[in-house]
């Protein structure tokens, strides 16, 4: 796949980006993919990648920083919506302001992926403020204004929609087997951070990985991001973990979501 | 022994053994049973010095063969020798026979006879046991626990499948067209009321397992998760899904 070179001209005017280096080091928080697991080797990916229900059919809407620098709460939140899509079977939009205002340090100044993790971890996130959560939650938040203050008790709603463990990936081939076992990945690339969600084989015999972009639209941008859904290089996605850390979504705290029968028997 | 007699020609012969054998202190003692099913075996019981068992049935109705089958030979708990034998009534209809069994022992005679009820085989042991009926069909609830560090690609793929179509339909479709829910749990889940029931007892099934499970809660299968969304969703629709 051909190296598109950062260009910060190429985000499209109204996007913003955000993302700043990460501030632990790998292993720190949560435990390393690459140690946990074997690495699905390369040749038996094509096969994989044939038989796999990429998850890009789990995102059921692009979320949209607009003008802010939100992007490491949107991936995350992107992650979390996905998981809930297939493990709840619930498309419950969130808020992102939920996120970011708690790792901004009060300004609109980007925040690293690392911070976005422990906050959806700690407390997790608000249901967005659509009329269908307010009546469903006692507690809502604006997807993006991230000034506005959090309703008192907040955490108890925020506790639904926790990001519970994560595997901290040191490559993109650690990312390649993660989406290959259905984990989302959140990482950044070119001070932006994206989730991505499955791999591909190109015409060319080599891969590609798949993102969803922040950028709130289905649909190519042009340049080097895209709306919606993207792909990128292997080489791309390993310089960018490398800077920005990767982590895989393994689980999340959605039980209180479901409304499960007692067992009778 | 073969017998086709009539139920009162049975009775006379068994007076007469009896009359036979008043004055004699009789060291073998016979029991026969009062019921057996259809096609099944008659245990006959003869107890003390047994030294020959003779057989005489006499159905009342059909005609029926007996055949003398030692099954066991040895002491009882009171160190006494012991006979047991097996009647086995050849097909007989249900109805009522009269069994006479006649043991000799030393010069001495016992007889019993019984009258015989043979059940119908449904009531008493079924021949062929009923299948368990089928699930009332309705909603169901796919509840899987896992532990996710530990799922495999062909796992993912299953867990995928349940939320992700593929062409041509597929589980997902298939859940979703007949409102189906899914849960899709990891087992380090915190705990909650709701789900703790099923975490406990995911606590003895290799992991992923799945439950189904109806809208009223009744537990319609429990077991590992199959190893194909093909084999999930046979399972799901044997169990009314």
């Amino acid at each position: 796949m051909a190296e598109i070179p950062l260009d910060v001209r190429a985000v499209p005017p109204g996007c913003g980006t955000g993302c700043l280096p990460r501030n632990t080091k790998l292993g720190d928080r949560w435990p390393i993919l690459e140690d946990q697991l074997t690495e699905i080797p390369e040749a038996d990916w094509p096969e994989l990648i044939e038989q796999q229900r990429s998850m890009e059919w789990l995102v059921w809407e692009v979320l949209n920083q607009k003008s802010t620098n939100s992007c490491t709460a949107n991936a995350t939140a992107q992650g979390i919506e996905t998981i809930c899509n297939r493990q709840a079977k619930q498309q419950i939009p969130l808020s992102q302001a939920s996120i970011y205002k708690m790792i901004n340090g009060g300004r609109d100044a980007g925040s690293s992926i690392d911070d976005a993790l422990e906050q959806i971890a700690t407390d997790g996130a608000l249901p967005a403020d659509t009329a269908e959560n307010k009546a469903r939650f006692a507690h809502t938040f604006p997807r993006l204004d991230w000034r506005a203050s959090l309703p008192d008790g907040w955490r108890e709603t925020a506790g639904l929609f926790k990001g519970l463990e994560w595997f901290d990936i040191g490559g993109a081939r650690g990312l390649v087997t993660a989406v290959l076992l259905g984990h989302p990945v959140v990482t950044g690339r070119d001070g932006h951070a994206l989730c991505y969600l499955a791999v591909v084989r190109l015409p060319d015999g080599s891969f590609a990985l798949v993102y969803v972009n922040s950028w709130g639209q289905w649909g190519v941008a042009g340049g080097s991001m895209s709306y919606g859904f993207g792909r990128d290089s292997l080489a791309r996605v390993d310089r960018g973990i490398r800077s920005y850390g990767g982590w895989a979504l393994r689980s999340a705290n959605l039980a209180g979501l479901l409304d499960l029968p007692a067992p009778q028997n | 022994m073969r017998g086709k007699y009539s139920i009162a020609a049975a009775a006379m012969l068994a007076a007469v053994l009896m009359a036979a054998t008043a004055t004699a202190e009789p060291k073998a003692v016979v029991t026969v049973p009062n019921v057996i099913p259809e096609g099944g075996v008659a245990f006959v019981n003869t107890e003390g010095s047994v030294g020959e068992v003779t057989f005489v049935v006499f159905p009342t109705e059909a005609a029926g063969y007996l055949i003398r089958l030692p099954i066991f030979e040895g002491l009882d708990a009171k160190k006494q020798p012991i006979i047991r034998l097996a009647a086995l009534l050849n097909a007989p209809p249900p109805g009522e026979y009269f069994l006479v069994v006649v043991a000799s022992a030393d010069g001495s005679i016992d007889a019993a006879g019984a009258k015989l009820t043979v059940r119908s085989g449904e009531e008493v042991i079924p021949p062929n046991p009923q299948p368990e009926p089928a699930p009332q069909p309705g909603r169901r609830w796919l509840i899987v626990i896992e532990e996710s560090q530990q799922r495999t690609t062909q796992q993912a793929q299953v867990i995928n499948s349940l939320r992700i179509p593929q062409q041509g339909g597929g589980l997902a479709t298939y859940l979703d067209g007949k409102g189906h829910q899914v849960a899709i749990l990891d087992r380090d889940q915190p705990a909650q009321p709701a789900l703790a029931p099923y975490l406990e007892a995911a606590g003895d099934l290799d992991l992923p397992c799945v439950f189904i499970v109806d809208e009223a809660g009744t537990v319609l299968a429990k077991q590992p998760l199959p190893g194909t969304a093909d084999d999930l969703l046979a399972l799901l629709k044997s169990k009314g899904g």
